[in-house]
This record gives structure tokens, sequence and C-alpha cells, in this order.
């Protein structure tokens, strides 16, 4: 029972965990940047919304849907639209050097409304509230999973023909595969990209360049690192990543349909709260959000918990995180600080 | 090279009281060209005629008394968030938390009209001890990063935001210990029936005292920071710290109390909400009026009385949209939609209002041309308005090749007596009608007109092009001593080469006109008769000039 | 040898390395280089000597490629060549260390090094590391390559920026003020390292006004003053009196009034102070003397000597290190110790004092607000109630602004927008007006024109006979020798000692700053 219970969670955890582990690689590439995009709710947005008309458009279109081409035109849909959405938010800061709170709460102003009128829209197309079903291209993000299970229902069909031993290996496998295993594609690619972003950060001579402009844009201007080329690059590419995250939620989370009903916001400001827990390294964004994912719905897992109390505990990923900035504030460990220019526009005077 | 700067001034000297106007001027243009976009925007998702869907808008706010009191009442709501924000902002603490103050003071004051709308309190008393109540929520949910920043310089931006969440999740922890029908998880409209806590009517106005309220608040904001040590304090502190310590001011004090009253004033947010519109508490009861407030103080540039400006056109969109919405059968959501783009818009506008963007000269130096063909033309005028005034009346009448071309060629000859001060005739403008220049003349722009015609046939641009490397040629004409034997190809040639590496600049030269020639035609073309056709022919007589000086120049180094 | 002969020397055959002939530079209406021509020979190192303001560093920059000659030309080994940006002299391997850092405090030593360079895609930081070792073995370096830049001192950073600029492949480096920052050991660490950097054939300019390092390290000295060419001579050739000569010229009649002081009272008493900044280095070094109430206190020194932190600590802007001791005694004869306390304090305890800071906009003044409003700073919580008394700010503002003829187009535009010699009337202005009893001033001619210099003079001669006690920090020798009763010299931190203003020489005085101790003693060398 309780072991269940844990495996539960687990899963839960690590479901939820990577929607939110999307949204916060892409904001720490930007922040790295030096820029703090608020909007990074906005680009989830508009990240779902597009991956999910693309695939809509295609099936409705298509007689027999090939899922695998559902799949892709979602991904470049989601990444055409997120791109937008980065590329409005660093216009805007980079070049006419607008303040970044601000253009940052517009763009998730503009993103989530351009998201739920287009989902309504798509909604009430497809006959009413909550009836969007892409199932055949949101069954294609799910085939690491259909590999996996079919590994373990071979092993479970030799296991009921060999011993105990054989028994014990196959629920011992069923287990694994549930817990470890049983995720879409897009769970991987999170854990991909969150190690690529580490790589790049800390081994590569860009990724160095990178970091010189988020902690001290005069200087690296000095070095002759063209430091609006970094912003911009590091801010779009980031936004794209965080659109990535507003696809896995539509396609795989939700199983791919649309529900106007704020879930992605939220998700969207526990992203960047994971960013300052994880001080801005990647890999720790990948065990912060499945932790957060944890701490979010661990209030369905114990007993007796009122309907009203269930709420205290899922302020526990913000609590954490102000626990966080504060020591973080107090420790005054360079490492662990944000970049230093977050936030503020570099200008560079005429010489 | 573009080069980028900062701007001081748009104009100074005797003019510098225009300086504010042409800022909103610009913002309103931003806003305009905006409405253009969005317009185009609606047209092209919903095939509807825009300029019907702006008149809904206005007509589903301001349509009917009961609308403009719900516009108003909305309105007052965030204005007093965005009021709030002003003592922190201008401070240079961000406080992005207001979303959360607005509800812990929403809290406190559901907690009182549950708690004690029995307890038969008279409603001025009642509605007293719930505005402080909400307003000490809000106080202190605003402090509590303002310790920490002060103490430690924990960044408030990250905080604030976080305790925005945390407040969601209070109001959630409540709502079932309110919940009203049991089992909804709504609180529902408090007090139904006895209406205890709620704002009444005034004068039989239902949101008169919310507007009452706020106004207060805001001409009491404006002393505050305009007025009072306090606002003083605040305005030094956030321009710079050093000053403020060399003013021997206590910046921690400065930077807790003010964000104690933010807090505190947006805590009366959550009153208003409460009390005085919704009557019920939920998440959504401050709506996102915590972050739209943020847009707002900021847009204003914390100025208390501007904040009331962009706020009533921002509500106004936002029930506007809500009109569209149901008229149109849309979602709510368009004006989420238009209200960020028309934001986009004047974020953008401000970098044209604080940066100038200079495109310095090429070789040959715009300034000085410029400069010194306006004062050529100022010092001749009459003789150079005549001049252009054939010129350019004729050339533009005449029969193309035959009379058109010939009588350029002489003007652009005689503007360059302008340009260089050297004496000259109105009547030069026919100096190719001889012999022996005439053919030469009409051969040469016939072949110039040509090839510019079948460049502009390749998709325009080639046109542009060779129109440019070729706008030597009237020059080399009119320059051109009789009995030389040069054939037209060769005169094309030369002037493609002249133009070389130039092409650009000459390009932005001309645009350097742009606005003149947007006022000539504002006047329908006596501003050019005047002033503006001959100073824009010396100058590219000018331009000619400098660049066959700069021409020389390299040719002797190479040498 | 004659004084101010200019004599030019040639050390080591051969072409000049660079060669920079009729450079001149001006800014607005300064002109910072006025048809300058310098040769830089290999192999040689070249003190580049000169007072503030000189154009020492505006040279150099046109090296670097942070400025570009507005006429004349530059040559690199008989090659004319046009140096526009700081990538054009990394090609021409030309490198030069600059006075403030540009490094990245959370990066290593070895990132800061390869930063912007791209060599490859993945980091070789190992490549780097090896590098550098052998960078440090061949010179006498002592960096490690590991370390964070927020960990390493001062002289640490600096030999960072001189290897990343060795890395670099520079064969041509340029230090600017390079031992202001450093300790005598420190000092000598780096000369050591020069000195086999130019035996491997190195050029190396050394922008300095610290004589007796030029004497111990240069073999060429070339002397800018106020931004025209003097000259340069072999630094075996000539000593520091001649130098000096060449740096400050004869002295210049100004005409400035110096009444004589009378009615001298003791105002301030410091004793033993001692200043160290958060970088741990030792800024003023138990510096005592008095200043009387009915004279001008001049402050000499080259700049970063400790007047700034000498006046801060005053104001109660910058702490002090124990067993200083600073007493102030009031016109009443109220006496009262001003260590450790924060401004706050110090205007609680009713003592008057006047400070116009060196950065005028940045800590005297609020940039955005108008004249009126910063009339307010001092005074703005007198009054009860809640706010505040507009009305003799006002009155201030406007007075401030007809009897120094302020140029403004009203007392409402922002201060940032006046030009600076009206910024400081206004600060000044305001300082004024409190009616101090003690009056202290940073450089408050700076950038000013003539008559304004003037007004400022006059106002603290109308303060001298008022009875305030005025410290006034200069840079200009000739103004302090006609202005100030007495000057006070620092160098290096240290009290070098206090002259008469009205008998003391130009040539004296400049010794003084450049020199530790008049007897000529090399201090800790």
């Amino acid at each position: 029972m309780v072991l269940s219970q844990i495996i539960s969670l687990i899963t839960t955890a690590i479901s939820f965990g990577t929607v939110i582990m999307y949204g916060s690689l892409g904001e720490i590439l930007t922040e790295k940047s030096g820029h703090l995009n608020l909007g990074v709710p906005g680009i989830m947005y508009m990240g779902g919304i597009g991956g999910l008309i693309g695939a809509f458009l295609y099936e409705t279109h298509t007689a027999s849907p090939i899922p695998f081409v559902g799949l892709a035109i979602a991904l470049a849909s989601t990444l055409l639209c997120s791109l937008v959405g980065g590329l409005i938010y660093s216009f805007l800061t980079v070049s006419l050097r607008a303040n970044q709170n601000v253009t940052g709460l517009t763009l998730t102003i503009f993103g989530s409304g351009l998201a739920n009128f287009f989902g309504g829209s798509l909604s009430k197309l497809a006959g009413g509230v909550g009836q969007i079903s892409v199932a055949s291209t949101s069954s294609a993000f799910r085939w690491t999973q259909h590999i996996s299970d079919r590994i373990v229902a071979s092993l479970s069909a030799k296991a009921a023909a060999g011993g105990g031993f054989m028994k014990f290996l196959a629920s011992a496998a069923d287990t694994v595969d549930r817990v470890f295993l049983n995720y879409g594609f897009m769970v991987w690619l999170a854990l991909a990209i969150a190690v690529v972003l580490s790589i790049f950060l800390t081994k590569t001579s860009r990724g160095l360049n990178l970091r010189a402009v988020g902690e001290n844009p005069a200087t690296a201007d000095a070095a002759g690192i063209n430091v609006k080329s970094y912003k911009y690059l590091s801010t779009c590419i980031g936004a794209m990543i965080s659109g990535l995250g507003g696809l896995y939620y539509v396609m795989d989370y939700i199983k791919g349909t649309w529900a106007n009903d704020g879930n992605i916001e939220a998700v969207g400001w526990l992203a960047v709260a994971l960013v300052i827990f994880a001080t801005w390294k990647p890999l720790r964004s990948i065990w912060g959000a499945y932790l957060f994912g944890a701490l979010y719905w661990l209030y369905n897992f114990i007993p007796g918990l009122t309907r009203s109390s269930q709420e205290i505990f899922k302020m526990l990923p913000y609590i954490v995180t102000i626990i966080v900035l504060i020591s973080v504030s107090l420790r005054h460990k360079r490492e662990d600080q944000p970049p230093t220019s977050l936030g503020l526009s570099y200008f560079r005077e005429d010489r | 090279m573009i080069h980028i700067s900062k701007r001081v001034d748009f104009v100074r000297g005797k003019a510098a009281w225009l300086n504010p106007f042409i800022g909103w001027a610009i913002r309103i243009l931003a806003v305009l060209l905006s409405l253009v976009v969005s317009g185009i925007l609606i047209y092209s998702i919903t095939k509807l005629n825009p300029i019907q869907v702006y008149i809904v808008m206005g007509k589903g706010v301001f349509g009917t008394s009961r609308r403009i009191w719900a516009w108003l009442r909305d309105l007052a709501l965030l204005l007093c968030i965005s009021v709030g924000l002003a003592p922190a902002f201008k401070m240079r603490f961000w406080n992005i938390g207001a979303e959360g103050q607005v509800l812990v003071g929403g809290i406190a004051t559901a907690a009182c009209m549950i708690y004690l709308g029995n307890a038969g309190i008279p409603t001025p008393v009642f509605l007293i001890i719930m505005a402080a109540a909400s307003m000490l929520a809000g106080m202190i949910w605003g402090v509590i990063p303002a310790l920490f920043k002060a103490k430690w310089n924990t960044n408030e931006t990250l905080f604030t935001l976080m305790m925005n969440y945390i407040a969601i999740q209070l109001t959630s922890f409540f709502i079932p210990r309110w919940e009203h029908p049991k089992g909804s998880n709504t609180v529902g409209i408090i007090n139904a029936g006895t209406k205890a806590g709620w704002i009444p009517a005034l004068l039989g106005r239902q949101y008169l005292i919310n507007i009452l309220i706020v106004a207060a608040v805001v001409i009491l904001m404006y002393f505050y920071l305009k007025k009072s040590k306090h606002g003083y304090e605040i305005a030094v502190v956030g321009q710079s710290e050093n000053t403020a310590r060399y003013a021997a001011m206590n910046v921690k004090k400065v930077i807790i109390r003010s964000m104690a009253l933010s807090g505190a004033i947006c805590g009366l947010g959550g009153f208003l909400a409460v009390s005085g519109a919704d009557h019920t508490i939920s998440t959504a009861t401050a709506g996102g009026r915590g972050f739209v407030a943020i847009i707002v103080a900021w847009l204003a540039k914390f100025n208390t009385l501007t904040m009331v400006l962009i706020s009533a056109m921002l509500i106004f969109l936002e029930k506007g949209a809500i009109a569209i919405a149901s008229e149109f059968s849309l979602s709510n959501d368009v004006s989420k939609i238009i209200t960020g783009i028309i934001l986009f818009f004047i974020l953008g506008s401000e970098f044209f209002i604080n940066y100038e963007i200079k495109i310095s000269s090429g070789a040959v130096n715009r300034e000085a041309v410029k400069k010194n063909s306006s004062d050529r033309v100022r010092g001749g005028y009459w003789p150079a308005v005549l001049l252009s005034l054939l010129g350019n009346l004729l050339s533009g009448t005449a029969i193309g090749l035959f009379v058109f071309n010939p009588v350029r060629v002489g003007l652009a000859g005689a503007s360059r007596a302008v340009y260089n001060g050297e004496r000259f005739r109105p009547g030069d403008v026919f100096s190719r009608f001889k012999k022996g220049r005439y053919l030469h003349t009409v051969g040469t722009m016939a072949l110039v007109t040509l090839f510019i015609t079948l460049g502009l046939s390749c998709l325009i641009v080639p046109g542009v092009i060779v129109a440019i490397g070729l706008s030597r040629v009237p020059y080399l004409l009119a320059a051109e001593n009789d009995g030389e034997k040069t054939s037209a190809m060769d005169v094309l040639r030369r002037s493609w080469r002249m133009m070389k590496g130039h092409k650009t600049d000459h390009f932005v030269f001309r645009l350097s006109f742009l606005g003149w020639a947007i006022l000539n035609f504002l006047t329908f073309g006596i501003l050019g008769l005047f002033w503006v056709n001959p100073y824009f022919n010396t100058a590219l007589a000018g331009y000619h000039e400098e660049l066959v000086k700069v021409e020389s120049q390299d040719k002797k180094e190479v040498l | 040898m004659q004084r101010n002969e200019v004599v030019t020397d040639r050390p080591v055959s051969g072409a000049p390395a660079v060669r920079m002939e009729h450079i001149t530079k001006t800014f607005g209406s300064v002109i910072a280089n006025d048809d300058v021509t310098l040769d830089i020979y290999r192999g040689e190192i070249l003190s580049l000597l000169g007072e503030n303001g000189s154009g020492k560093t505006t040279l150099m920059n046109m090296l670097s490629g942070i400025y570009f000659p507005d006429a004349g030309s530059v040559s690199v080994d008989g090659r004319p060549v046009s140096i526009k940006s700081p990538k054009d002299a990394f090609d021409l391997h030309i490198g030069m260390i600059h006075q403030h850092f540009k490094l990245v405090d959370i990066l290593t030593a070895a990132e800061n090094i390869v930063l912007g360079l791209n060599e490859s895609y993945m980091l070789n930081l190992k490549r780097v590391h090896s590098e550098v070792v052998n960078i440090c073995k061949k010179y006498g370096f002592e960096l490690d390559p590991d370390k964070k830049v927020y960990d390493m001192s001062v002289s640490e950073k600096q030999t960072l920026e001189i290897i990343k600029v060795l890395y670099r492949g520079a064969d041509i480096l340029i230090l600017d003020e390079p031992t202001a920052v450093l300790t005598p050991q420190e000092t000598e660490k780096l000369f050591g390292v020069m000195r086999n950097m130019k035996a491997d054939g190195k050029s190396i300019v050394i922008i300095t006004h610290k004589l007796h390092e030029v004497m111990s390290i240069s073999d060429r000295v070339a002397v800018l003053r106020k931004g025209r060419y003097v000259g340069d001579i072999a630094t075996s050739q000539t000593d520091p009196q001649q130098l000096t000569d060449m740096m400050v010229g004869h002295a210049v009649k100004l005409n400035i009034e110096r009444p004589e002081p009378k009615d001298l009272r003791e105002c301030l008493k410091v004793e033993n102070l001692s200043v160290v900044d958060i970088d741990g280095i030792r800024k003023l070094d138990k510096v005592s003397f008095t200043a009387y109430g009915g004279e001008i206190l001049g402050v000499a020194g080259v700049a970063g000597s400790g007047q700034k932190e000498l006046l801060e600590v005053i104001a109660g802007l910058q702490p002090a290190q124990r067993g200083s001791r600073v007493i102030y005694t009031d016109r009443n004869g109220k006496v009262s110790s001003l260590i450790g306390k924060s401004p706050l304090e110090i205007k609680k305890l009713g003592v008057h004092l006047a400070f116009v800071p060196e950065d005028r906009l940045g800590m005297g003044l609020v940039g955005n607000l108008d004249i009126a409003d910063n009339m307010l700073i001092r005074t703005y919580t007198e009054g009860s109630g809640m706010f505040v008394n507009m009305k003799r700010p006002r009155k201030l503002a406007q007075d401030i602004v007809k009897e120094f003829e302020v140029v403004t187009p009203g007392i409402t535009t922002p201060v940032r927008k006046l030009s600076g010699g009206n910024v400081q009337k206004v600060l000044v202005g305001r300082e004024i007006s409190g009616d101090p009893s003690l009056m202290m001033s940073a450089y408050a001619v700076r950038g000013l024109d003539i008559n304004t210099s003037y007004t400022i003079y006059r106002l603290m001669n109308e303060q001298k006979a008022r009875g305030t006690a005025v410290i006034y920090v200069g840079e200009d020798l000739d103004v302090l020798l006609e202005l100030c009763d007495r000057i006070m010299v620092l160098c290096g931190g240290r009290l070098s000692g206090i002259v008469d203003g009205r008998t003391a020489t130009k040539e004296q005085v400049g010794l003084m700053m450049t020199h530790i101790g008049e007897t000529g003693k090399e201090a800790d060398e």
C-alpha cells in the first residue's frame, strides 16, 4: 500500500516536475546573460498552444494522421511560437533597453491571453470545452513508454512460464519500469537538455563568454565579445526551451487537450522560483524540479489532511525558494549568487 | 556606423519647453500605431471590421451609466494598487509582490466580514476596522522582504515574487474554512443577506465610496511623495545611495518604512476588492491586477497623476474587450492580447524618447554639406528660388526625354554654382540647349533612364541601386567642357566608379531630407517652393562637390 | 646639465617599436594631447611621467584602441597603422593594463585569460594552465591559474592582467600607474618581472608619477606637461630634481588674493589617522595635523594619496582604524570627537560641517532633482511636521543662481543638465549657505573655467575671513601656492610635511609629493 503510494508520488513528481524543469532550464540560460524574463509563463503558454494548434490542424486535415509526423509538426510549431515570444522580449530589452520586469510581465499577460484565446477557439471548433483531443499525436509523445512497456510485458510473459525467481525479477522490472521508465520521451529530453546546458555553461568557450556577459558586460565587451548577440541568442534559445515545457504539458501531461485553467501560468512561476532554488545551475535544476513536483503534490499523499490544510503544503516550493534566497544572500558564496548584471540593461557609451 | 547615445533633450534653447510634449507625442503615436496593429490582428483572426470593434468597445465601457460606474470602480482598484507601488518603485525597490499584498488585505477583510459580521458593529466603524486590518496585513507582507533587503541585500524582485504565491496558497487555505455552501470550495457572497461589511452606497451610487477613498489615497500619496520629508528621502535614496549617505539619511529605515507603506496601500486595495466590489474572496481576487499595476506605475514614471490616466486606459481596454467578447462571441482573452500589444509599443517607444540615433556620415560630411547649402540659399535667396522653380517645374512637366533631362542637367550645374557661391543665373537651367551639347545630354540621360527602368523592373531594389550609382551623371555632364569627346557610356561608367562605396551614404543623405519632404507635402508644395526645393537642390550639388574633393584626395594618396 | 634642457636620447639602436607623431586629441574644449611625438623602442622600459591631467593615460589609450587621435599618426615597426579598437591593438601585439581592472570576479584566472578568445569550442583549460605556467616561469610571475578572481589580492589581479596580455602575444606592454595599488614588496616583485620581460626584448611603458620608481626601473623617461611633450632623457643621465622641474615647470603667477589670516582658532585636530579600504590597502597611515579657523589649509598630493579618505573620515562617511582621533572644536569652544560617527550623528552633535566632494553629481547632488530640491540635502529635516518647507530652499536657490551667475534655464531644471561649472557653483553655494565652521572641498575647481575658478577662490577667502577652517584639496600646485596659508602634502597615505604657503616653492612641494619625507629618505625600500 505504502510502496505504491511512494511510487505514485515519485512518478507524479517526475512528470509534473518536468514541466517546471523546461521552464527553468530556459530561464537559467536567459538569466545567465543578465536578463530576467518574467515572461516565462507567457512563453510556456505560447509554446503549448503553438504545438497544440500545429498538431490539431494536422490531425483534422489528414485522413489518417501519422503520429510521428504530428509530433514533428507540434515540435516545430512550439519552437516557432516560443521563438516569437523570445524575440519580442529580447528586441525590447536588448535593443530598445526597455525595463525587463515590465516587459516580461507584459509578455506573460499577452502570452496567456493569446493562448487561452486560441485554446478557447479550438475548443469551440472541436465541439465544446475540453473536447480537443489530439490523441494520435499525443500518444506519439509516449513512444518511450511503449517501448519500455513492451519490454516489461515480454519479461512478464517469460516470467509467467518460469519459477519464483523469474517472477520476482518480473515484478521488480515492473516496479522499475513504473518508477523510472514510464515516461514520455520529453522527460528524457529534458534531462538531456539539462546535461547539455550544464556542459555548455561550464566547459565550452562560448559558455564562458556567456557567463562573463551576465556577470560584467563591460568586461566582456572589452574582451571583444559581442554582448548584444549573446544576449539575443541566449534569451531566444532560452525561450524555446521554456516553450517546450508548454508542449510537454499539453501533449503528455494532460494528454493532448486544452483547458483554460491557468495551470501553465502557475507552473511558469514555479519555474522562475526553481531557477533561484537551483542557484542558476542546470544540474541542480533536475532534482530541484522533481523536488518541487513532489512538494506540490505531496498533499495528495498525506492522509488526514483537510482540504484546507493541504493548501499549506502547496506553499512549500515557494517557501523553500525563499529560504534558499535568504541563505544565498547571507552566505555570500559567490558561485551561488545571481549573475551580477541580472536585470540591468547594458549600454556602452560612445568611446 | 550607427551610434546610439543617451538623449539629453529633443530641442534646446528657446524651444526647450517643447520637450515634455514631444515625449508625450511619441507615446501617443506609439499607442495609435499599436491600435493599428491590433486592428490588423483582429481583422485577420476574426474578419471583423476593426473600427466597428473599437466602437463596440467604447459603447461597452461608456454605453450606460451602470457600465461607467463599473469602469470607475475597477479603475479605482487598479489605481489604488499602482499608487501603492509608487513609494517603493521611486526608491528603486522592485515590489513585484503587489498581487500578494492585495490578497492578504482581502483575506483580512473577508475574515472581518465573516467573524465580525454579526457583532452588530455600526457600518462606518466596521469599515474602518476592515480597512485597518487589510492595511496591516499588506504592511506585514511588504515589510518582510524589505527587512531582508535592508539587512542582507536579499534580492527583492525574487523575494516579493515568491510571496505572491504563498499568499495565493494562504487564500486557498482559508477558502474551505469559509466556504458557503459547504463543499463547494468557494466562499460565495459573504453576508449576502445582511450586507454586513459591504461598502455601502453613498448618494445612491454603489461605488462612490470606493472612488472617494482612492481619490483621497492618490492625493495624499502625491503630497507625501512630493512635499514631505519622507518623500524627499525616498527620492534621494532611489536616485543615489551615495548622496543619501552623504545627506545623513538612514537608508535602511527608509527602505523598510516605504515598503510598509507600499504594502499597506496594496492591502487597502484588497479591502476595496472584497468589501467594495466582489464581496467574496478567492484566489482570483487580485486577478493579476498586482502585475498590471506594476506596469502602470512604471509607465507613469511613478507620477501619481499620470497613473490615473494610464489606469483609466487599461481598464477601458479590459472592459471594452469583454464587451467585444460578448458582442462578437469572442473570448475575453482578446483584451489581454490587445493590452499586451499596446504595452509593447509603449515600452518600445521609451527607447526613442530616452536615446537618440545618429548615423555617422561616410566620406562626405552630411552636416557640413547641409549647413553650407542652407547658408548659400539664404545668402542668395531669390535667384536660388527662381532657379529651383524653373528647374523643378519645367523638368516635372516637360516632355520627358527631350526637355526634362536637359533641364535637369542644367539645374544640376547651376546648383553647384550656388553651393560654391559662384555666380549663376536662373536662366542657366537652359544651358544644355545649345548646339553640341544638346544631343549628348539627351543621349546620355536617356541611357540612364533605360538602366534605371531595367533595374526597377527587377523587383525595384536593383533599380534604386542603379539610380544611386548613376546619380553623378547630371553633374558630370554639366561640368563637361564643350568639345570634349566622351561617350555616353563613359559618363555612366565614371559616375558608377565615383559612387562605389558611397551608395549607402548617399541614400542616407537623401533620406535625411524626409522630414522636409513630409512638411512640404503637408503644405501642398508651398514650403517646397520657398525653401525645400532650393535647399535640397543645393545640398545635392554640395554632396557632389564634396565627393569630388574626397575622390581627388584618394587618388593623391594612391599615388 | 642645464635645467629644462630637452634632451632626446636613444638607448638602443634601431627603429622604434612604436612611433607616435604629432598626436592631438581633444575632448570638447579640453586639449588632452597637443602635438605629441613619442618613440618607444624594443627592449626598453620607458617611464611616462607627468602630473594629473598631463595627458599620459589619454596618449596611451590611443595605442590601446580606446581613443582615436584627432590628428597625427601612429606607426608600429615603421609601418603606419590605424588602431580603432582594442582588437586592433591586440593584433599589433600591443597590450595595456589599465588602472581599473577588467576582470570577471566569479571566474578563475585561467578563465579570465581565455575569455573572448574562442580558440576552440570546448574550453581547454589545461592548455591555458600550462601556457600560464610557462609564462610565469619565463618572467618570474606567481599566479595560480585556478584561483578565483574574487579571492585575489590587488597585486595578484594586476599580475593576471599582465599575463592576460602576454598570453595574447603582446610585445609592447603599457602599464597605467601599476604601483598605485601595490605594497613596496609587491612593487619590487613587479619590477623584477618587468626586467625579465625587457630582457626578452619586450617594450614596456610605465605611466607613473612616482619619481623613485622611475629612477629605479626605467631606462628612459618621457615627460608630459599639460598635454604637451616636454622631452625625454635617459634615466642614468638625470635626477629627481631635474625630472620634477620638467614635470611642473616654472611657477605660474595667478594673482589669487591671499589675505593674512587673523584670529586663528583651533578647529580640527587629527591624530594618528589611519584608514584601510575594503581591499585591505592602507590608504592613510598615522596622519596628524591641525586645521585652524581663519586659515586655508591646502592638501597637496598625487591623486590617490589618501585625500579622498581623509575628507570622508572627517565627514563620517568612512570608518577609520583604531587609534585614530578626530577632534572638533566649534566656535563656542564645545569639543566633540568625530571618529566613528555617521553623518547623521555628526549632524545631531550640532557640528556645522561643509563638504564639497569630488564626485559632484554622484554624491554631493542628486542629478535628477532641481536646484531647489538639492538645496534641501543638508537641511530637509528642519522644521517640525511632516512636510518640507520649500520656501527657504527656493529662496536659497534663487540667491545662488543670482549671486554666482549660474547659467540655467530655470530653477526647476534638473541639475544634471547644467554644465560642470554651474553644477559646482550650486554645490559650493549650498555648502557655504549653512554657515559652516569647517569647510572641506575636494578638487573644487577641476574642470572649471577660469571665471568660475576665481569665484571659488573668492568664496574660500570669504569663508576664511569669517573664521571658518577651510581645508582645500587641490591638484594644481600653482593654485595651492597662491591660495593657501599652509599646505600639507600627502604621499602614499603618509604626511610628507606641512609647509608655509607663502614661502614654499613649487619644486619643494613637488618633491614632497613624489618623495617620501623631505629628507630624501626612500620609504621602506
